[in-house]
């Protein structure tokens, strides 16, 4: 067939041909203008699939950096606050051991105490800390003020309200850090490592175990005195501490008494109504000596007394028991113990050795500074240096726990510049993908505009062409 | 030669004028769409024998024939059809790509990223009420959009179909005008003339109807015949007009009067709508349903297991209505799996706590869920907890509620108490049965007990146990329970696992039993001899999280008697649901009473000092839970969900949580500042979804890919298409097409005919007047 070209035909043809290149220039402006290669997925449906995951994948790492993000000044408060509570843990343990100095007064001790509770009131406001509307100690319960103060059989302590739950944010795909630490391991970790007892009594451990935590007090009463002197000398009873048996020996020639091995006391003249004789444990025994004959005494006097772990109920010991068993059922402390060392009524402090935290303490050692008991200097000695051991083994879970922490900062921070870059450079893959290359489009654009220009030139010059022109 | 001479002259005159006229109408009609060059084909006349020789008499138009190519019309009319059945795909395909607002992230993928980025933000801080507001507002945004692409898609779809309707009245139109073509056509051919204009016209006739529908035609003498998928539209004398129709499915279909067969449509403008309308839509509809459903799905799952942070609920109302299957009016009688739940039920356990709202303490009831069970046996199994009642409405939502001073829930909360009975080495008097049950009881087997009162003999009748060679724990424990002398003797029977003990009311030392023989004694295996309760009871604490991911529970057994931290080698045997010891732990002589030993999977247990007996079968149940709700009824019915609905359309945001963001179960155990369930559903955003196979994320990837992957191929295949019906065209306008430059050239030569026999004429002319001056 012969190729026959109709004016119809070339019409058409620059038609077609000014529609396909005015296209061509109108997809590269707009890939110019918008800067993306990708407008809508049938423009590359590789690309836009790929586009997709990353943005998802992009969104899944904002999603962690979120969480960071708002963990951060979470851990970041914490941990200033740990750090302000070691400091005010430090001061107090500077006080206590100032306060173990033998020429203090009271007085002087008293202000010390003080000055210990007001680091004690210091201390409970920093771990009761809040940031925003949550309180940062205590575990899960954020609601709940973790550490509060409560007075069990008259004794102020401070005891755990919150929980040991972690709060854990998602840092990564299975990757989870905790962002609380619960008080109960800061302030109070329970590691128990025996009973022990403070004081004069001569109390023992009992052959079971005990169940308990911080610190008890155990009560020795004194109920009476018995057993018969002799030689005009009759008991008062009145003010004596001794408990088990103790002898007297009161020696005319000399005119002195003694009890058990404590200092022969002188017997003066007149002769006394009320003499109080010491053994050397400290225990006491009041003599009325207004009638004694002058001879010669050797007796034993026995202490009955009755013992209590809550202060209020007390029952009977002999002296013989060796596994005896008190029961606290307020805070569910149930001791044992062995009394046939007692020799004197007086008070223990029953410590559970490593379950202490610190606020117990704290209000421990401003109590024995205060003394309301009239300890010796000695026996006050004693008590702080114990309080210090249970105090620096709680300093010692604090630093643990301020250490913690501060690893987490570090990880978080990691992790946030981790997160960062990984999103910089997972842009950076989108961007590739989906993205128009600038230089690219732009000469496109020129290169379809210059298609244009040539098609819209012959075009005008074709449709001109007709053989009328040059009829006559 | 004179007249004859004249004769000539006019026929070439008459000639070159028809010559001329069919040029004039090809100038005219050079632009008309369809249009065929016509030409006059000149012949001589017959000769005339004068003088023995055949003398020619002139010229007369032998024919007017149009150049036309029937092979490449229908070419053509089945290329149309090709090209216009992808540019109306195309036309719908690229309204939807348009709404999709991807890969730029305007679309469900954005607010896919930014609801699961809000419960990252509420994780991190679960009590903060402006971060809850949020989620639920990106939660919201999320179920509309997906609301909004529901409403596009099917608008997208009626749209199509609305165009099949007004293309089928066209079709319509256009057979009929065929049809009056073909008598037009055959009253001329019957005259013998080829009636070029109609058959042009019919040629366009039949291209505009490819365009419309895929059709094959056939040219008889009579007129033509056009089918369309098998269905007769157009016959030489008739007409059959197509119809749309809706079959019982809402699908669309089309029939041609008095056809049998619906018409199978392949191609032009309606085989493009209806393949949009039937297959891209419902396709791509049911990717973005099933994200939907699976989005609600997993969501709700991970959710209604959850608490929030203010403690569980005084009462929840499902959000999925039950539906009346078998029509008689009740909901009850339906089976869970035929109740019309939009979401399946399994075989599994629901385990519902009930939480005191003053003291905290809780107690855990296990229910045991089967799909194949009535509706009314489930409400019957959660109203027999005790203080709650469940209802259903009169609209077939199920409701429940709590009694007094109690709220409920269904998270995954750990007994720290669990020995709550006392039955391990409690301060009350306590004697185990020595196995669990079934006890393989007598009628009349009788049990000797010595009281605070003095003997008692409680006697086992038959008529109180089902089958009472297999008594189980609850109807001996009732049994005895239920004794008189048992009672005024001041004890009680307690079940603990599936042991029965029988233990003191008071706690304390003082408490005495003496268990002193009986014929039950064996099938029991309780001992003989003298119980006695203890002032300092052995408190047990269990602690930390559940971290495995099985069900399941712990029983604890001392080896040996003794005191806990006192009696050398005393041990405590753990052993779980399936009888297997899983740890033996020291808690004799140098354990440290009130210590936390570690146990698996992240608890741990302490007890403090007391004394335990493995002679009297001590003994307490620990119960763990890693999925509360293995049924998915929860789900299912829609009770503390997150979303509702069941597709894209239905998809929203439960209405409690939009009112209280603190209703958001964002806690797995209880605790107030718990983000278990947070976590939970955060790991959704990555972790592959059952049904969908893929993450959200990839499916949702996938899915978007897929759509433009089509969009891409048809416009690839428009091009292609196009350009084959664009050459075709051109071949048609190269065969059929006028060209005026050539019909300028024909009409000088025809002119220049014309003139020469008009110069013939008047030659012819002034012979003759010479001849006649000679007259």
């Amino acid at each position: 067939m012969n190729l026959r070209s109709t004016q119809g035909s070339v019409f058409r043809q620059v038609r077609s041909g000014i529609q396909l290149n005015l296209g061509r220039v109108s997809r590269a402006q707009q890939e110019v203008a918008t800067g993306k290669r990708i407008l809508r997925p049938s423009d590359d449906p590789v690309g836009t699939s790929y586009a997709i995951a990353l943005r998802r994948q992009i969104a899944s790492i904002e999603s962690y950096k979120t969480a960071v993000d708002r963990s951060r000044p979470v851990i970041d408060t914490a941990s200033s606050q740990l750090q302000e509570a070691s400091n005010m843990v430090a001061d107090a343990r500077a006080l206590i051991i100032q306060g173990m100095n033998g020429t203090l007064s009271q007085a002087d001790r008293d202000t010390l105490a003080q000055q210990l509770e007001l680091t004690f009131d210091g201390l409970l406001s920093v771990v009761n800390s809040r940031w925003e509307d949550r309180y940062l100690f205590s575990g899960t319960a954020t609601g709940t003020e973790p550490f509060q103060v409560e007075t069990v059989n008259g004794q102020r302590r401070v005891v755990y309200a919150g929980d040991d739950g972690s709060q854990s944010v998602a840092i990564g795909r299975n990757v989870e850090i905790d962002v609380n630490t619960p008080g109960s391991t800061i302030f109070g970790r329970f590691d128990y490592s025996g009973t022990t007892y403070q004081g004069m009594t001569g109390i023992q451990s009992g052959t079971s175990a005990d169940s308990g935590s911080g610190y008890s007090q155990l009560t020795l009463r004194h109920d009476a005195t018995t057993g018969t002197p002799g030689a005009g000398i009759a008991l008062v009873q009145m003010g004596d501490t001794i408990l088990g048996d103790h002898d007297l020996v009161v020696d005319g020639t000399l005119g002195t008494v003694q009890l058990g091995a404590g200092s022969p006391v002188s017997i003066p003249s007149p002769l006394p109504a009320d003499l109080v004789v010491r053994d050397s444990d400290g225990s006491e025994v009041h003599l009325d000596l207004t009638g004694w004959t002058g001879a010669d005494v050797t007796a034993t006097l026995t202490g009955e007394g009755s013992i209590s772990l809550d202060g209020g109920t007390f029952q009977p010991i002999d002296g013989t028991e060796t596994d005896l068993e008190l029961i606290d059922p307020q805070i569910g402390t149930v001791l044992h113990v062995d009394t046939t060392g007692v020799t004197r009524a007086g008070g223990e402090l029953v410590t559970f050795g490593g379950t202490t935290n610190i606020f117990d303490t704290l209000l421990g050692a401003a109590a024995d500074l205060r003394n309301a008991d009239g300890l010796l200097q000695s026996e006050i000695v004693e008590r702080l240096n114990h309080r210090i051991t249970e105090l620096d083994s709680n300093f010692d879970s604090l630093q643990i726990a301020n250490g913690n922490l501060g690893s987490r900062a570090a990880r978080l921070q990691l992790t946030d510049d981790r997160l960062g870059d990984l999103s910089v450079q997972l842009e950076g893959i989108l961007s590739g993908v989906e993205d128009a290359d600038l230089t690219d489009a732009v000469l496109e654009m020129t290169r379809a505009e210059q298609t244009l220009e040539v098609a819209q030139a012959t075009g005008a010059r074709l449709i001109q062409q007709s053989l009328l022109n040059y009829l006559r | 030669m004179g007249i004859q001479g004249l004769n000539i002259g006019l026929s070439a005159l008459r000639s070159s004028r028809s010559a001329m006229e069919t040029i004039g109408h090809n100038l005219s009609n050079a632009n008309t769409e369809g249009y065929s060059r016509q030409s006059v084909t000149l012949g001589a006349t017959s000769p005339r024998s004068v003088d023995g020789l055949a003398i020619g008499t002139g010229v007369e138009p032998e024919a007017l024939t149009r150049a036309t190519d029937t092979v490449l019309n229908r070419r053509i009319v089945v290329q149309a059809a090709k090209v216009t059945r992808l540019e109306s795909m195309m036309v719908g395909m690229n309204s939807i790509e348009s709404f999709l607002g991807e890969p730029n992230g305007f679309g469900i993928g954005g607010l896919l990223d930014g609801f699961f980025n809000s419960v990252s933000e509420l994780s991190a801080s679960p009590t903060d009420l402006a971060l809850r507001s949020e989620v639920v507002r990106s939660a919201d945004s999320l179920a509309s959009q997906f609301n909004q692409l529901g409403v596009q898609l099917d608008e997208a779809k009626a749209d199509a179909l609305r165009r099949v309707d007004f293309v089928v009245d066209e079709i319509n139109t256009i057979v009929d005008n065929i049809r009056d073509l073909n008598v037009e056509i055959a009253q001329f051919a019957s005259q013998g003339i080829a009636a070029n204009d109609l058959l042009d016209r019919r040629d366009e006739a039949l291209r505009a109807l490819g365009e419309r529908i895929n059709i094959t035609y056939y040219e008889e003498p009579a007129g033509v015949r056009v089918l369309a998928g098998g269905q007769l539209l157009a016959s030489p004398v008739s007409t059959s007009h197509l119809e749309v129709r809706r079959d019982g499915n809402g699908e669309t279909f089309l029939m041609a009067e008095g056809g049998t067969e619906p018409v199978e449509v392949t191609g032009g403008e309606i085989g493009g709508l209806m393949e949009f309308a039937r297959d891209f839509v419902p396709e791509f509809q049911a990717e973005m349903g099933s994200l939907a459903r699976s989005m609600i799905l997993e969501t709700s799952r991970l959710h209604s297991t959850g608490i929030p942070p203010n403690g569980g609920f005084r009462h929840l109302t499902a959000s999925n209505q039950l539906t009346d299957s078998n029509g008689n009016g009740g909901f009850g009688d339906e089976i869970l799996g035929n109740a019309g739940l939009p979401f399946d039920v399994h075989e599994g356990q629901l385990y519902v706590n009930v939480v005191s709202e003053s003291t905290g303490e809780f107690a855990t009831y296990a229910i045991d869920v089967d799909p194949d069970q009535t509706v009314s046996t489930f409400l019957q199994d959660i109203d027999e907890i005790p203080l709650l009642s469940a209802s259903i409405d009169g609209s077939g939502r199920f409701s429940i509620v709590a009694g007094g001073g109690v709220r409920f829930d269904f998270g995954r909360r750990l007994d720290p108490t669990p020995d709550d009975a006392g039955t391990f080495g409690g301060g009350r008097a306590s004697v185990g049965t020595g196995s669990g049950e079934p006890f393989a009881l007598s009628g009349g087997d009788t049990l000797d007990i010595t009281g605070s009162g003095g003997p008692f003999t409680v006697t086992f009748s038959a008529i109180d146990f089902d089958d009472i060679g297999a008594a189980t724990a609850a109807e001996l424990a009732g049994v005895l329970n239920a004794n008189a002398n048992l009672q005024t003797a001041g004890m009680r029977a307690e079940i603990v696992g599936d042991q029965v003990f029988l233990q003191s009311v008071a706690a304390g030392a003082t408490e005495t039993f003496d268990i002193t023989g009986g014929s039950s004694l064996g099938a029991l295996g309780l001992p003989t001899g003298t119980a006695s309760g203890q002032n300092a009871a052995v408190e047990v604490a269990i602690g930390g999280t559940y971290t495995g991911d099985e069900n399941g529970t712990l029983t604890f057994r001392p080896i040996g008697d003794g005191a806990v931290g006192t009696t050398p080698g005393l041990q405590v045997e753990v052993v779980d649901e399936t009888g297997t010891t899983v740890a033996t732990i020291d808690v004799g002589e140098g354990y440290a009473p009130g210590t936390a030993i570690q146990l698996a999977d992240g608890l741990t247990v302490s007890f403090t000092f007391g004394e335990l007996s493995a002679t009297n079968n001590d003994a307490f149940v620990q119960s763990h839970v890693a999925n509360s709700d293995t049924s998915d009824i929860l789900a299912a019915f829609g009770l503390n969900s997150f979303f509702t609905g069941s597709d894209a359309a239905s998809f929203g945001v439960r209405g409690d949580l939009v009112d209280d963001p603190f209703l958001i179960a964002s806690s797995g155990s209880g605790a107030k500042a718990g983000n278990q369930a947070l976590l939970e559903i955060l790991a959704l955003q990555q972790d592959e979804v059952e049904g969908l196979d893929a993450s959200f994320m990839d499916f949702y990837g996938n899915s978007i890919g897929r759509v433009g992957f089509e969009i891409d191929s048809v416009q690839n295949a428009v091009d292609v298409e196009q350009f084959l019906a664009d050459s075709l065209t051109a071949r048609k306008e190269q065969v059929s097409g006028v060209n005026v430059d050539e019909e300028l050239v024909n009409l000088i030569q025809f002119e220049q005919s014309f003139t020469a026999a008009s110069r013939f004429i008047q030659t012819i002319n002034s012979i003759t007047d010479e001849v006649m001056s000679l007259i």
